[in-house]
């Protein structure tokens, strides 16, 4: 229907994929301007020419969060984690409304997890999809995206385990 | 124990029972808990979030002229289609006019000279009964396979066979009918 000109149904369309898209590349790289700009960019090759989407592969919002993937995947790699200059604070949208230390720090180790666990757990835990249809924007089987599910969790756990860790070794030595 | 805890579902009564004899399986259990707490978290701090107003109507004007330029683009192209069509049938009509009941090709296509020149060259000889030339009209030498037949009927009678084409060369006036007719000098002509 986009593809043939209908305003209305990219207006639609806009409605129910954005706010995904967004939150997905929000989770991803954790900057309110890239997320925009990478929701942007998604629907702009969409309305493109040539766009190669084959709907016998795939829904077009599996399509669409892949293509959110490999732009994502495609911008030039982030400086190494020592060098990494905190977010300001106007960009960091979620921090802001993240009161929970808890959560933010959570937050801050999905983002410092390889990209593959990274996008199996945004996909498949904050966004809430299931296995099949993250595998289909991953572009793996499902049992990849299972363990990779599995093995991001345990990372997490382990890096609030040692937060938590090292907030009561804190409260210790303040004592 | 982990695909439980993510979905948030409380402990079954076989789970609970193992994670009150289980301290490390306990542990884990109040990890992954904790884990999908934090998630519900930011799920919730972020469930409004999206891009801003601007960016909607940024797409939606990116949309409306590249529908323009895709309206322009084919109208610009079924121009050039009909416009090619119309050139080619053109083209065609103009050549099946002009090669209308040749049988051989011409030779000597818009060969500008007068009557008189062509008089002065020698092998062509008159077709009989022929109207003249007028003075100063223009004529076309052309080649034709003629039969013996054909060419007797023009006043040549030449010696061979019966059913042997004559490739013969023909100088036709502007009203196209044939004036003088020449032959090659290997072609014997009876006198």
């Amino acid at each position: 229907m986009v593809k043939k000109g209908d305003r209305g149904a990219l207006a639609e369309l806009y409605e129910r994929l954005e706010p995904g898209l967004y939150r997905y590349a929000l989770y991803a790289s954790g900057s309110k301007a890239v997320a925009e700009e990478i929701a942007q960019d998604v629907f702009l090759r969409l309305i493109g020419p040539g766009i190669p989407y084959d709907e016998q592969r795939g829904s077009l919002e599996a399509y669409l969060f892949g293509v959110a993937r490999n732009l994502l995947r495609m911008r030039p790699p982030s400086p190494g984690l020592d060098d990494a200059p905190e977010p300001a604070s106007g960009d960091d949208a979620l921090r802001d409304l993240i009161d929970n230390e808890r959560s933010a720090a959570l937050l801050a180790a999905v983002r410092e997890l390889p990209s593959g666990y990274r996008d199996a757990v945004v996909l498949c835990d904050l966004q809430e999809r299931s296995y099949e249809e993250a595998a289909k924007v991953m572009n793996c089987p499902v049992g990849t995206v299972r363990s990779r599910v599995h093995r991001a969790r345990s990372l997490l756990t382990a890096k609030l385990r040692w937060l938590r860790t090292a907030g009561q070794g804190q409260g210790v030595r303040g004592r | 124990m982990m695909e439980q805890a993510r979905t948030g579902a409380p402990a079954g009564h076989a789970l609970a029972m193992h994670l009150a004899e289980c301290p490390r399986c306990a542990e884990r259990w109040e990890a992954e808990i904790e884990l999908t707490r934090g998630i519900r978290d930011i799920r919730a701090a972020s469930a409004r979030l999206r891009s801003v107003p601007e960016a909607r109507a940024r797409l939606m004007a990116e949309f409306d002229a590249q529908r323009r330029h895709t309206l322009m683009h084919r109208g610009f192209v079924w121009a050039m289609a009909t416009i090619t069509i119309l050139l080619l049938v053109g083209a065609v009509k103009q050549v099946r006019w002009a090669g209308r009941g040749a049988t051989s090709r011409t030779v000597q296509s818009e060969f500008d000279r007068t009557a008189d020149e062509l008089a002065a060259d020698s092998g062509f000889m008159p077709v009989p009964y022929a109207a003249p030339l007028a003075p100063g009209e223009y004529v076309e030498v052309v080649e034709r396979d003629l039969t013996p037949a054909a060419l007797a009927r023009m006043g040549l009678v030449i010696q061979t066979a019966s059913n042997n084409v004559v490739t013969a060369e023909l100088m036709v006036g502007e009203d196209g009918l044939p004036r003088a007719v020449r032959v090659p000098e290997s072609v014997g002509i009876r006198f």
